[in-house]
């Protein structure tokens, strides 16, 4: 049997969602038991993960696409948080998700290694029929108690 | 969590322009930041960004502030943050800019190290 999310959360992909998927993600996180430091690893991984979507993916597409969502899906299994972001946008190519060097300083490009820094597995696959791309992450868990 | 949308404000001190940067900076008002910034450092060169009512900053906001350093070191200015807050100085950490940005507690403090 498939396992269920513990938190699914469909929302527009728009700058001015970022604020509800990181409430919806924290308190998820939280609810679980995660530790705040690991709660707010999680949330930023989570943050820079749609901001790319939303900047990158749909990018000025987003107003014209058919259907500009993007999907979270939070799973607990093993001791470890699982996150799964899916859009509907024109399929990613995953060899684009490499950080850039932080010894050059320039604005930019810091999101990659955020989500890199913080989540042990990241890997980008592709939806069927090249209908949108499915982000998955993984982070081994802290818990506050048990 | 940050439960405010991004609010500022611009204040003096001496030499020096402060702009306060509250709430939650993220891609939804890193643009304004940005704008807000850089229209600062056009009219003085002299700027301390203080966050210390910032809830949340991710790497757009994060990216208004190199951009500032950067305009502020082309022109021979001054930046500096004052009062990081505890969710601000993580991001700065995991982004290895804490030891690129010159931080200080206070904007007093700032201006008396920075002259």
């Amino acid at each position: 049997m498939a396992v269920k999310p513990v938190l699914r959360f469909r929302c527009g992909a728009g700058a001015d969602q970022l604020r509800r998927i990181r409430e919806a993600a924290a308190a998820s996180l939280h609810n679980m038991g995660c530790d705040k430091e690991t709660t707010d690893q999680i949330v930023l991984a989570i943050n820079e993960a749609s901001m790319n979507i939303i900047q990158h993916a749909y990018g000025n597409a987003c107003s014209t696409h058919p259907r500009p969502e993007l999907i979270l899906e939070l799973f607990w299994e093993d001791a470890s948080v699982k996150v799964l972001l899916t859009d509907f946008a024109d399929p990613v190519d995953p060899n684009s998700l490499q950080p850039r060097p932080l010894e050059d300083v320039k604005p930019g490009g810091l999101g990659l290694h955020f989500i890199r820094q913080v989540m042990d597995t990241v890997v980008l696959q592709h939806l069927p029929d090249a209908n949108g791309n499915v982000l998955r992450m993984e982070k081994t868990l802290k818990r506050k108690h048990g | 969590m940050g439960k405010t949308s991004m609010q500022y404000k611009v204040n003096t001190l001496g030499s020096y322009s402060i702009l306060y940067l509250s709430g939650d900076v993220d891609l939804q008002y890193s643009p304004k930041a940005r704008q807000d910034l850089l229209a600062l450092l056009k009219n003085t060169k002299r700027v301390l960004v203080d966050l210390s009512a910032v809830d949340y900053i991710d790497s757009s906001g994060v990216a208004s502030l190199v951009e500032a350093y950067q305009v502020a070191n082309q022109h021979q200015g001054a930046f500096a943050l004052v009062g990081v807050s505890d969710a601000a100085l993580q991001v700065l950490q995991l982004a290895r800019l804490d030891k690129v940005f010159d931080i200080y507690d206070t904007a007093d403090q700032a201006a008396a190290a920075k002259g």
